[in-house]
């Protein structure tokens, strides 16, 4: 009933989802699942069309973080395996964006493990930037933590298409996980970036401990923040951080959530990324009909993802062509 | 995993292979490593990545570099 009422106000014209509704969805039984899967890529298609946007990720400076957000390997307060390593070489990052770009990739993101970009940083980000936008086709997207509004502009200025910065959690649960800086402080880079004309994409981690309510607290914080794209992250528990031993998400529950974002944001370039492999196993396709139009293809900043070629054919089997995906 | 100093670790989480579930460490690159038990460097790239230790790597044993694809 609730699924067929939200079918025809989400099809019908500009009566969005409200929270109590989307709560109800986020709680449907698994026996429900394929039904909501029905309806998020119906409202999909509608929206956005049967295009997958794909986008590769590289991490420019990895590790020695001063922040403390619990889910990451990067942050210097947690003892990790993982060594940091400094800015990347330049040509390094331009054959690996080429290498994505023979994939499919049409989007390219330099991500950066600080908790703001320095000057110094800032020079080595736009000289990166002017590399990959000569030497590919490639949009180029950035990653660089908490900007300043100059450093917005700048960043546009070079050509910088779309700047990533997750909300990661709700405003009522980010304590929780993160004490170095605020939800607001991210919710501000986010504004400064519509601002100074860049695409917005910030999106979240899911199954870090939140509730279902709060899980979709952080979709209705992110619609008024009207991001271009939503990456929608699982928690892969990483190890010698605080959230190591964190419960995984279901896959059926994964599978949920991302169109529980489909119906909050209709019109977005919504994601599934980092943890997808871990989490929906093998309903990799399920995850695509249950509203996504992107994927990150390939690695990830710290951590391996499936192999290329595998999702290339799963879009093919689909029927769903890759491509550069821009407003409606 | 060699006989050396990281015998018994896992050779990407570092933790013991015998207290832990390793499974999804098979999406994780090699970050220790197996001669001498230190952080290896690893950069993880779209598509592969590379791994050498900052001690072995050109070692006259020859060291511990390593470079990889998507699994």
């Amino acid at each position: 009933m609730l699924l067929d009422v939200l079918e025809e106000r989400l099809l019908g014209g500009d009566d969005p989802i409200a929270f109590d509704e989307a709560l109800a969805v986020a709680e449907l039984p698994d026996a429900e699942v394929p039904s909501l899967i029905a309806l998020a890529h119906r409202v999909r298609l509608a929206r956005t069309g049967p295009g997958v946007e794909l986008e590769s990720i590289i991490s420019a400076k990895t590790g020695a973080c001063s922040e403390d957000c619990g889910f990451c390997s990067q942050s210097r307060h947690w003892r990790s395996p993982l060594r940091p390593e400094p800015f990347i070489d330049v040509a390094e990052m331009v054959a690996a964006a080429q290498a994505a770009e023979k994939l499919g990739s049409t989007e390219f993101c330099i991500v950066l493990a600080v908790r703001g970009p320095d000057d110094r940083i800032m020079q080595q980000v736009l000289a990166a930037t002017e590399a990959l936008r000569t030497s590919t086709g490639l949009r180029v997207a950035c990653s660089l933590g908490i900007l300043t509004r100059e450093q917005a502009a700048t960043l546009a200025s070079a050509g910088v298409h779309r700047y990533n910065h997750n909300m990661e959690a709700a405003r009522s649960f980010f304590p929780a996980i993160c004490s170095t800086h605020t939800w607001e402080e991210r919710r501000e880079t986010c504004r400064l970036v519509g601002d100074a004309g860049m695409e917005l994409c910030s999106g979240g981690i899911v199954g870090m401990g939140e509730s279902l309510r709060q899980r979709v607290e952080l979709a209705f914080e992110l619609r008024d923040l009207g991001p271009r794209e939503v990456p929608v992250n699982f928690l892969n528990p990483r190890p010698g951080t605080p959230l190591q031993d964190q419960p995984l998400v279901g896959a059926l529950e994964a599978v949920k959530t991302i169109a529980l974002f489909r119906l909050v944001l209709p019109g977005a370039v919504i994601r599934p990324a980092g943890g997808r492999e871990v989490i929906l196993r093998d309903l990799q396709a399920l995850g695509m009909l249950a509203g996504a139009n992107a994927l990150i293809v390939g690695n990830y900043l710290t951590t391996l993802g499936r192999a290329p070629e595998d999702d290339l054919r799963m879009l093919a089997d689909l029927g769903m062509p890759i491509g550069r995906l821009d407003p409606r | 995993m060699t006989g050396g100093p990281a015998a018994g670790l896992c050779a990407s989480c570092g933790r013991p292979l015998t207290d832990h579930d390793h499974r999804r460490c098979e999406l994780d690159p090699p970050r220790i490593c197996p001669r001498c038990g230190r952080r290896m460097r690893v950069q993880v790239l779209p598509v592969g990545y590379r791994a050498a230790c900052p001690v072995c790597d050109g070692a006259p044993a020859g060291g511990a570099r390593t470079e990889g694809s998507n699994r």
